[in-house]
């Protein structure tokens, strides 16, 4: 199912995802697209993405939502 | 004078997080990935995974040392055929291919090598970066 990207972000909280079928604006700001992978493991969304190496319609990955209570990232 | 370009970013993981689009091997079309901008960063620097997934060859002999907020790395140099920002695409963009921490939730960051070929505009209340090339 196509969501918005809005919407991916609220029902997919705190989870990796990889759409496929994504849609983007004029500026490459993505749209839409279909959640096909979804997972709290980054490794099992690569793992799983495999699947979708031929896929030529645009794909994106992409964590969604905050870190947990308590973490802060310094790169 | 060149174009202006418009993107949104995110906060996501309280990190600054902009959607970039490198060109697939296999396929020949991009794939987007969001990946944090950082000019604390000289490098840019990709999922190792990633790179793999879109054809790229990962395990060269051109290694070099990086020094990250947690130690010395060594890491592979890799040319990305085209990397695309907003609308304007880059072309055999060296980067570094490397396994970043499940628990980091960042699949790269955009390091000054690319950053500093742009003037960039920072809107935090709006959530939107303006940028131009300036070379």
């Amino acid at each position: 199912m196509v969501l918005s990207i809005q919407d991916v972000n609220k029902k997919f909280d705190g989870e990796w995802v990889f759409l496929i079928n994504c849609t983007a604006d004029e500026d490459g700001n993505l749209i839409t697209g279909e959640v096909v992978i979804h997972s709290k493991s980054r490794d099992e969304v690569f793992r799983e993405m495999q699947k979708y190496r031929t896929v030529d319609t645009l794909s994106s990955i992409r964590y969604v939502g905050k870190l947990p209570e308590g973490v802060e990232v310094i790169l | 004078m060149s174009e202006h370009y418009k993107i949104n970013f995110d906060m996501t993981s309280n990190v600054m997080q902009l959607g970039i689009y490198l060109l697939d091997r296999n396929t020949k079309k991009f794939k987007h990935m969001n990946i944090t901008f950082d000019t604390g960063a000289s490098r840019t620097v990709i999922s190792k995974d990633i790179l793999y997934y879109l054809g790229y060859d990962v395990s060269t002999n051109d290694k070099v040392r990086i020094i990250t907020a947690s130690g010395v790395e060594f890491v592979d140099k890799v040319i990305v055929d085209k990397i695309k920002i907003g609308n304007y695409v880059l072309e055999y963009v060296e980067v570094y291919a490397h396994t970043f921490p499940e628990a980091s939730f960042s699949l790269g960051v955009l390091g000054l090598n690319i950053i500093s070929q742009f003037n960039w505009n920072i809107d935090f209340r709006n959530r939107q970066i303006a940028f131009q090339f300036h070379y």
